[in-house]
Parts: C-alpha cells; sequence; structure tokens
C-alpha cells in the first residue's frame, strides 16, 4: 500500500493520524475521521497501531523516580535558601 | 532553612513539584546516557525551581515549567559537552507498520500481538537511537504529556516545527519497532 495507490479518503486519515492520537484534532475532524475509520478497516487498523506504539513507549519508559532520588529532592527543598 | 519555608504558597508549590518528580525523571531519563546524568539533571532542575519558585504561575502546567527548566539545563550540558550533531535516521512511510506486519488479512490477532513484540528494550533502544531534538519532542508530548504549543514553549520553537519533528521521529520509531518485531517474529 503506498500513498499513490491510497484513495483519497485514506490520504486525508493518514494525514490527521498524529493529531488525532495525540487529541489536537477540532471536534469536527475528530467526527470526520471517526467516520472514515469505522468503514476502512485498513486505516482502522493503522490508527491502532500507532495507538499501541504510543501505548508501547509510556510503558517501556514508566519507571518510577528511585526513592533515593526522591529523598534528595526533598532535602534540596528544605535547604533551598530561595527569598 | 528557607526564608518562607511557612509561606502557605511556598509549601503547596513545593507539594505540587515534589509530585511531579515521576514525570520529570521519566522525561530526564530518556534525554541522559545513564542513571547518573538522569539523576544529577533532575536534581539540578528541582535546585532550580526551588530556587526560581515565584517565577512560576500558578494555576498554569507545572509539569511544562518544569521540564521547561530541565531542557535548559538539558541543552546547557550537550553545549558542554560539544557532542557532534546527530543524524536523524531512517524514516518509514506513516503507514509502515501496517504494511510491515502484513496488512489487513491478519487484523485482529496482530494487534493483540504487537503489544508483545514491542517489548521495553527494543523500545528504549530506538528512542535512545533517535537524535535529541527529535526524541526531545517525542519524550515530551508522550511522557511529559504536554499539548503541541506546551511543547513549543518548553523548547521555545514554533508549534509547527514541533509537529513535524514529532511525526518525523515518531515515523523513526515505528520503522526500527516494526523491524524488531518482525525480526522476532521471522
Ligand atoms: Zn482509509
Amino acid at each position: 500500500m503506498s500513498a499513490e495507490t491510497r484513495p483519497e479518503p485514506c490520504v486525508h486519515a493518514e494525514r490527521c493520524m498524529q493529531a488525532y492520537v495525540d487529541r489536537a484534532l477540532s471536534v469536527e475532524e475528530v467526527r470526520t475521521v471517526e467516520a472514515h475509520l469505522a468503514g476502512c478497516p485498513t486505516c482502522a487498523r493503522c490508527y491502532s497501531l500507532e495507538a499501541e506504539v504510543r501505548t508501547a513507549v509510556r510503558e517501556a519508559c514508566a519507571e518510577p523516580c528511585p526513592e533515593s532520588l526522591r529523598r534528595e529532592l526533598r532535602r534540596i527543598c528544605d535547604d533551598c535558601d530561595c527569598e | 532553612m528557607a526564608d518562607d519555608a511557612s509561606d502557605p504558597a511556598r509549601l503547596a508549590f513545593d507539594e505540587q513539584a515534589l509530585a511531579l518528580a515521576d514525570d520529570v525523571w521519566r522525561v530526564a531519563r530518556r534525554l541522559t546516557r545513564d542513571l547518573q546524568a538522569a539523576e544529577d539533571l533532575v536534581q539540578e532542575a528541582y535546585a532550580r525551581a526551588f530556587r526560581s519558585w515565584r517565577s512560576y504561575e500558578p494555576g498554569t502546567n507545572m509539569r511544562a515549567w518544569l521540564l521547561r527548566i530541565l531542557h535548559n539545563l538539558a541543552i546547557d550540558n550537550a553545549r558542554k559537552q560539544q557532542r557532534a550533531p546527530e543524524q536523524l535516521g531512517l524514516e518509514a512511510d506513516d503507514y509502515y507498520l501496517y504494511d510491515r506486519l502484513g496488512g489487513a488479512k491478519n487484523a485482529v490477532a496482530d494487534v493483540d500481538r504487537l503489544v508483545e513484540r514491542l517489548s521495553p528494550g527494543p523500545v528504549l533502544d530506538a528512542l535512545s537511537e533517535l537524535s535529541l531534538p527529535f526524541r526531545e519532542v517525542v519524550v515530551l508530548v508522550d511522557l511529559g504529556d504536554l499539548s503541541y504549543q506546551e511543547a513549543a514553549d518548553v523548547l521555545d520553537i514554533p508549534v509547527g516545527t514541533v509537529m513535524s519533528r514529532l511525526h518525523r521521529g515518531r515515523r523513526v520509531l515505528k520503522k526500527a519497532l516494526a523491524d524488531a518485531a518482525g525480526e522476532d517474529a521471522a
């Protein structure tokens, strides 16, 4: 599947994908995209893969702040000589 | 002890800032090469944040405010190290993952398996190989949960640049991940 052979609504859906996943589309744009996804399994699958990647990034980077560092930050806070 | 230790505004600021330590840490971890560098960066950022707490405007996004301090320190450090300019890496088409993973033929089952295939190792490797300007935008939006505009303010670049770097960075990431997933499956 290449961009040249993709139908126009699919090309439009691909262009909207980033903003859709980042929740940066307007309500109306979301409606247009979702109407297309409902009838286009190819784009729907691309969107879900995109969301999967986003989730995988968040999960891979989920390590919490080490306790020792958290204590150190508290100390820095208490010692701060700001006015 | 701070002179204003009993100032309720200061106490509220402290608690709110410390509660964001996980978010700041996760971003710092991806902007630095190892644990020690990440710890140093977060400590420096918090020290600066506590010193200049009055410049934080209550009601605005404190996570974005802290990440801006973190970013500024990270560029200062990078400048000191005078690292060679990094390359972006290979970009893939937006629908590359789809193409690579076999398209609609095995649609439903494949989505489930992709999560299993994308184990933390390859994801972290792919992220660390992304050059800093691209990695930083991905990290601020995905881990810092910033809007495009907030990320633009943190990085002091136009919002259009945020969007294009994010887009291109993710395309590189997706290509690396699709290739890793494909290798595992093969
Ligand atoms: Zn479509």
